[in-house]
């Protein structure tokens, strides 16, 4: 009977712990796929200012240098564009598939307003967008390295506190 | 009684401190002070069947 007790208060305390863990990690993978996604934007706004490729040939280069989920993203907007959809639509649709990965409600909704200029206003203007949304993720970034530590200390040890205290109350 | 109890509340309130530290290291000083009220009920949950039966001990005692 005490053996399935320690059993029990074991798996109690790593899970609690894996669980702060997975949360102390968040902020890292958000700014992971941020700067992936800032330099994926960057390449994409030279295809279309300086080499003038047209969008879908754009976009297929940009996602053969960026890495998942970035690339699967950019892999989505091609294909929905050679399938005969609009630009704006096929961007906004897979800006919403970002959201099962480590970006924010309000990254996704940054991205998807990319969409109102991709494609079809002259190439100054789209890249007057990216710019803006380059701006953004900036932002963020700086924002998330200034709290992580503070975040990924607080999570972890409140993970393994509450694991103790959970063990403790039902001991 | 046992002494279980006394052990088992001594757990809690020194996990609660620690966390409340943690919290309020954190900037999160609401979330602190709602895990300080947490732990206080669960030990007052434990602890307010005892202090029933020592009220009615003494007014056995003494005839109250």
């Amino acid at each position: 009977m005490i053996y399935i007790r320690i059993i029990g208060a074991v798996l109690v305390l790593a899970s609690c712990g894996v669980l702060g863990y997975y949360y102390s990690m968040k902020d890292s993978w958000r700014i992971r796929g941020l700067s992936e996604m800032k330099k994926a934007l960057l390449l994409l706004e030279g295809e279309i200012v300086y080499a003038h490729n047209p969008l879908a040939d754009a976009l297929a280069k940009t996602a053969a240098k960026a890495s998942s989920p970035v690339r699967n993203f950019f892999i989505i907007v091609e294909r929905s564009i050679n399938l005969g959809f609009k630009a704006s639509e096929a961007w906004r649709d897979a800006a919403n598939m970002l959201a099962a990965h480590e970006f924010s409600v309000e990254d996704v909704e940054n991205t998807a307003r990319l969409a109102e200029s991709i494609g079809y206003l002259d190439p100054k203007t789209q890249s007057a967008g990216i710019t803006m949304l380059v701006g953004y993720i900036d932002a963020q970034i700086e924002q998330l390295r200034q709290s992580e530590g503070k975040t990924k200390r607080l999570y972890r040890s409140a993970g393994v506190i509450m694991g103790l205290l959970i063990v403790t109350i039902l001991i | 009684m046992t002494i279980q109890v006394v052990f088992q509340i001594a757990a809690v309130g020194i996990l609660v401190a620690v966390l409340n530290q943690v919290l309020k290291a954190a900037g999160r000083e609401e979330q602190a002070v709602l895990t300080t009220l947490a732990g206080l009920i669960v030990v007052l949950f434990w602890v307010i069947q005892h202090v029933s039966d020592l009220f009615l001990t003494v007014q056995e005692l003494f005839n109250l």
